[in-house]
């Protein structure tokens, strides 16, 4: 049954590893490293991929907690980890758990239910991954027994975080740059119709008309 | 334009195909990473690793 409990471990680990591999390729969505990308693969095979590794990172993560539960040297019922503060065992590591366990459901939830849900509320939601990834961590750091001989695991920890943040940091820097190549006055349009108007003016082409000769100033109206 | 077509459907099933290998080779490493962390865990853990668990009762 020892071993049950190093099965668990080594699920948790990898399912982290694999939450940092999801959240990086996340942060590389719409930057300059998808774009080049992009040339060799179609955009939708990184969202996909982002995807699928996203619903394997669930399984990895069902499979830790069902072999937590499972394992009879923990004195954990099912709602100690869905519930956080409910463990009388343990509490902050498993405190820390519960929390993540109950993100990582929110951002799966939203993700399903996303046909749904204003875009808004789903990138809000999604958003969620930002503070569940460093709550993982916090969870396996301070679940990782110093005294122990298995201290040598913490590495795992550390570079789903080094991935995390290199992804961010190049999202950052990337940003930056394409920020400089789009004129003052045309950042942060995101009304269709400013952006249109904004584009006519730049290339000079003449204001779409219509049929009954008026100028077409806010074709979003007509529906 | 026919050619062109079925040229683009047939790169779009390539794509499909490289998401799904992709995604298969990786949950492969994944599971074999697994593997060898429970090898390692288990190789390198003491009676202070496991929750509740007294030395003499983990010899």
């Amino acid at each position: 049954m020892i071993e049950l409990w190093n099965v668990s471990r080594a699920l948790g680990l990898v399912g982290l590893l694999l939450m940092g591999v999801v959240l990086a390729l996340g942060a590389l969505h719409n930057t300059s490293m998808s774009r080049a990308a992009a040339d060799a693969l179609p955009r939708f095979v990184l969202v996909a991929l982002h995807r699928n590794l996203a619903l394997i990172t669930v399984v990895f993560v069902a499979l830790h907690v069902v072999t937590v539960l499972v394992t009879p040297y923990l004195p954990l019922r099912w709602f100690h980890v869905v519930v956080p503060g409910t463990a009388s065992f343990n509490p902050w590591p498993a405190g820390l758990g519960a929390v993540a366990l109950d993100l990582l459901l929110a951002v799966v939830v939203s993700s399903s239910l996303r046909r749904y849900l204003s875009k808004r509320a789903w990138l809000v939601v999604h958003w969620a991954s930002y503070v569940c990834f460093p709550v993982a961590v916090a969870h396996a750091v301070v679940n990782v027994s110093f005294r122990g001989g298995t201290w040598w695991t913490l590495v795992v920890p550390l570079v789903a975080t080094a991935l995390v943040v290199a992804g961010l940091l190049y999202r950052r820097g990337s940003r930056r740059r394409a920020a400089a190549d789009v004129p003052l006055a045309d950042r942060g349009r995101t009304d269709p119709t400013e952006a249109r108007r904004a584009a006519d003016q730049a290339t000079g082409a003449p204001p779409v008309v219509q049929v009954d000769g008026r100028r077409d100033e806010d074709p979003g109206r007509r529906h | 334009m026919s050619g062109r077509r079925s040229a683009k459907a047939a790169q779009h099933e390539q794509n499909k195909r490289t998401i799904v290998e992709l995604t298969a080779w990786i949950t492969v490493a994944a599971a074999m990473l697994v593997v060898g962390l429970h090898a390692g865990i288990s190789a390198s853990s003491t009676a202070a690793d496991v929750p509740r668990v007294t030395t003499a009762e983990y010899r």
